[in-house]
């Protein structure tokens, strides 16, 4: 009879490996490209929500002495103001939180929703699937500005209508692509086996799908982010959403595609550092793509 | 060193073939320094597990290596060596004289185009025939192959053959061409066993009736007994033994020889309690081990065997092994 | 006698297949037919087959990890259509299964400690931590991994060592079956035969009773103390080990002796040139009549027209007019 512990001599037991998580981090790392973004992005996000702290005014204070005044580094506005003499720099500075805090708040929001779905659509398969698909799909097909609008009155307008219409238009593609991937997971055998092993299929979906979906989650959900706070913008653009006074990139793109002859810098400011954080954040999207990418171990 | 005494006119003559991969980590030896010959006409097996380097020498000889592969040594066929050729010169040999078939017959086959004209290019590009003369000798083939209704299948596509069938259309565009030498990848690993049995024969059939030489590689000792007249077992990129199907299978000199007919398990023989096994697990990648590759899994194994490579020790006629044990008693 | 541990009645098992159209109905594609058998404590069962015949979804049917559509499974006496399915998921302790891709069975995101033991958390709830550990290096042991295996990670293994691993996670809450579904046919031949060797030991070590789904007929023989041969989805013929490899009596079983090539050169080379022909008949389009009619040597008119039942002795039985 074999020893029945020929493996403690035989199977060497691999070196000290990393977990896939360790590994997937390892390789973002090494990815300059998307750790530079990474540092960027945070030092955009830290310039807005802690620069206006180094300012005596907010972005709302009309300073009458100072009225559309132009870069002047040596005034206490450093980038000028508007035509109601308001700050540019620390508008921007408040634009950018509220375009941020909706994009990333928006996009995990809008994440959790469309991985649910997808998933129990996915894995429960069979009529539950037809249906759930069906519904999305009925979605899909909504215009959306005309949903926004509707929402917004339904709202009454403001930031809150402007977040439910972006969540509620946006939650749909990460449900169809987890459930592309539940799909595939729900046949491995590795779910087959938790099967045998007695799980219920609600333990099965949270213990074992939604974990092995949360890579492809995670490099979508950060290109969901840059579309997000793109809604945002374009809304508020139109004039939809985020209302003056307060500030928001998409509305200070507006005012300042409207004053784009005369003065540049109304611009230039909110619109440059909005495609700052939209390069980032696909440059990190690539990242974490690569990072995660399901041909290597 | 020639494993085996070279033959008076070799159709191939390998030696000192290597072949290298540039990975991240470094460079990784698949195949080391592994020489062969093989005569006209002859069925040779070369026999392994996984990473025993079995399919990256068919691959080299190709010119099938993966972009980040490096090759040395030669393989001199027809007068030529393949791991020099230039491109455009290795295309007139492919296809034409030599032949390759694969473990996937999706693979080789175009999903796309007919299989008739599939197999009817091939003879319209290397040998100039007439579409007419290349469909009818197409069709002709496929009966010979023993595909049924052989001039309605050949308007067919791939996905309308069954595993068996499509690898009987590999096996047909392969020898259509009535080549000198034919690589066999694994052809019959994804078969069942009836359907392998019914390829098998195929391919001892066409290849002696055309004189063609074939080079098998597989993992299954059942394989190459029933259809190679010499066998070599290679492991870790090295061979270990080489001969005659016969004596090697009866009298493996070398430890791993013999390790892996006593893992097979057999249909009639005595039953022993327990299967035969070769303890660990197959080499795979990393750094070429200074002795003996298969030292860290050798029951029998002396000091000597983890630092010096050993030579090939004949041990019959024809029949080397490559161990410090052999010629010592068993 | 003992009460078999599990005996099956009549199973018909199918798949559902999309209709066509915008409202086809979806169709039941047979699979598996008529199949009856009966496995005592301890003991293997082999089914043996080429693709298409059925045997890996007998082999799911029979854990309910698929629903039949006819007969009956009876675990221990019990009716398993008829257990709650509260039971029947708490049951799951007492039949397991194996793979036939042993990396694809395990979770990549988990350590190799956790999916032996997930198990375990669930048959024996309130068990804690360390406890679970414990277990799980303890069922590692069993199958000659080390403690360390325990923290690694599924990519980590090889074939061998992940089949392992799937072994331990099966037998951690000491079931009484376990179903292996082509477990080494995936994996090298040194290696196949130290996995065969550990279920035997398991076997004799645990009081297990295994049912081994295999194509290759040379490692069924020698772990199983039954074997029986399915063709598109029903059984040609069952017998005991030792009486099916000596003589076997239906001609599939008899072609497929003849198929496997054994490492004989001599004995080999004389068998070149005697392979069956036809090919695999297709699972959508049954023959009527016998199912291997179209390729039998023996083949004559009934034979096309008439469905041959199992017929046996009791101890051996064929489903063929001639044997």
């Amino acid at each position: 009879m074999t020893d029945l512990t020929p493996g403690t001599a035989a199977e060497a037991t691999p070196e000290r490996g990393l977990s896939t998580l360790q590994l997937q981090f390892r390789r973002f790392r090494a990815n300059r490209l998307a750790m530079a973004s990474v540092f960027v992005l945070l030092a955009i996000v830290l310039f807005c929500f802690f620069g206006p702290l180094a300012f005596p005014f907010t972005g709302e204070d009309a300073d009458f002495d100072y009225i559309s005044a132009p870069i002047d580094f040596t005034s206490p506005h450093l980038f000028g103001t508007d035509d109601y003499g308001r700050d540019l720099l620390v508008r921007v500075m408040e634009g950018g939180q509220v375009s941020l805090t909706i994009g990333f708040l928006g996009a995990f929001v809008a994440g959790v929703i469309g991985v649910l779905y997808g998933a129990v659509a996915g894995y429960a398969g069979g009529l539950t699937d037809r249906v759930m698909m069906r519904i999305v799909e009925i979605l899909y097909g909504f215009p959306y500005v005309i949903l926004v609008i509707l929402l917004g009155l339904l709202f009454g307008g403001g930031a809150v209508a402007l977040f439910a219409a972006i969540v509620f238009t946006l939650w749909l593609t990460p449900a169809v692509i987890v459930r592309a991937q539940a799909q595939s997971l729900a046949r491995r055998e590795f779910v087959e086996a938790a099967r045998a092993g007695g799980m219920t299929r609600g333990q099965i979906l949270i213990g074992h799908i939604v974990p092995n979906c949360m890579s492809v989650v995670i490099v979508y959900g950060s290109l969901l982010v840059p579309e997000v706070i793109l809604s945002e913008s374009f809304l508020s653009f139109l004039g939809i959403g985020i209302r003056e006074p307060q500030a928001s990139w998409g509305n200070l793109i507006q005012t300042g595609t409207a004053a784009m002859d005369t003065d540049l810098r109304l611009l230039l400011l909110p619109a440059g550092l909005l495609a700052a954080v939209l390069f980032c954040l696909n440059f990190i999207a690539d990242g974490l793509r690569d990072a995660f990418d399901p041909n290597e171990r | 060193m020639p494993s085996t005494p070279t033959n008076a006119d070799p159709l191939l003559r390998v030696r000192d073939l290597t072949v290298d991969f540039r990975l991240p980590g470094g460079m990784m030896r698949a195949v080391d320094r592994v020489s062969f010959d093989v005569s006209p006409g002859e069925i040779v097996g070369i026999v392994g597990e996984s990473g025993s380097g079995k399919s990256q020498i068919l691959f080299s000889l190709m010119g099938l290596l993966a972009r980040n592969g490096v090759v040395s040594g030669s393989a001199v066929f027809q007068g030529q060596d393949l791991l020099a050729l230039a491109p455009a010169a290795l295309d007139r040999v492919r296809g034409v004289t030599l032949s390759m078939i694969f473990q996937d017959p999706m693979t080789s086959l175009n999903p796309y185009l007919r299989v008739g004209d599939q197999l009817a290019e091939g003879l319209r590009v290397h040998r100039g025939m007439a579409r007419r003369e290349a469909q009818a000798a197409a069709v002709a083939m496929l009966d010979r192959v023993r595909i049924p209704d052989a001039a309605r299948r050949a308007r067919q596509y791939p996905h309308e053959f069954s595993g068996g069938m499509r690898q009987r259309v590999m096996i047909a565009m392969a020898l259509l061409v009535r080549p000198a030498l034919l690589l066999a990848d694994e052809p019959t690993t994804a078969l069942d066993v009836t359907i392998q049995a019914q390829v098998l024969d195929l391919i001892s059939d066409l290849a002696r009736e055309a004189g063609t030489a074939v080079i098998l590689v597989t993992h299954d000792l059942g394989v190459v007994a029933r259809l190679c007249d010499r066998v070599i077992v290679l492991y870790g990129g090295r061979i270990m033994e080489a001969g005659p199907a016969e004596p090697v299978f009866d009298t493996p000199a070398h430890p791993y020889a013999r390790g892996l007919l006593a893992a097979t398990p057999r249909l009639t023989d005595a039953l022993t309690p327990r299967l035969g096994t070769i303890p660990g697990t197959p080499r795979s990648g990393g750094a070429m081990l200074p002795g003996c590759p298969f030292a860290p899994r050798c029951t029998v194994r002396i000091a000597a065997c983890e630092r010096v490579q050993p030579a090939f020790t004949p041990v019959g006629p024809d029949h080397a092994a490559a161990c410090h044990l052999t010629g010592a008693a068993p | 006698m003992t009460p078999p541990l599990i005996e099956v009645q009549s199973l018909c098992v199918g798949y559902r297949v999309p209709g066509t159209g915008l409202l086809g109905r979806p169709r039941i594609l047979p699979i598996v037919h008529d199949v009856s058998f009966r496995l005592e404590p301890g003991r293997t069962l082999g089914i043996v087959g080429e693709s298409g015949c059925g045997k890996s979804t007998l082999g799911r049917a029979l854990l309910r990890l698929n629903e039949p559509t006819a007969g009956q499974v009876l675990w221990m006496g019990e009716d398993m259509a008829a257990m709650p399915a509260e039971t029947l998921r708490r049951r799951r302790a007492e039949f397991q299964i194996i793979f036939q891709d042993p990396v694809a069975a395990l979770d990549p995101r988990m350590t190799l400690g956790r999916i032996v033991s997930r198990p375990l958390a669930t048959f024996e709830p309130g068990l804690k931590r360390a406890e679970l550990r414990r277990r799980a290096v303890e069922a590692l042991a069993l199958v000659g991994l080390s403690a360390d295996f325990a923290d690694r990670y599924p990519h980590e293994l090889s074939g061998g060592q992940a089949q392992r691993v799937g072994i331990a996670r099966a037998i951690i809450g000491r079931p009484k079956l376990i179903v292996c579904d082509e477990p080494v046919s995936a994996l090298d031949v040194s290696i196949q035969a130290q996995v065969v060797n550990l279920l035997m030991d398991l076997q004799e070590r645990l009081g297990l009773a295994l049912i081994f789904i295999s194509h290759n007929l040379s490692i069924v023989r020698h772990i199983s103390h039954d074997v029986m041969v399915m063709c598109l989805g029903r059984v040609m013929e069952t017998a005991p080990r030792d009486a099916f490899y000596a003589a076997p009596r239906h001609p599939y079983s008899q072609a497929l002796m003849q198929a496997v090539p054994e490492p004989d050169p001599r004995r080999e080379k004389g068998r070149l040139g005697q392979a069956l022909q036809g090919e695999l008949p297709s699972v959508a389009n049954p023959p009527a009549g016998c199912v291997f009619a179209s390729r039998c040597p023996r083949a004559e008119a009934v034979c096309h027209s008439a469905r041959p039942p199992l017929r046996g002795d009791g101890t051996r039985s064929v489903a063929c007019h001639f044997a």
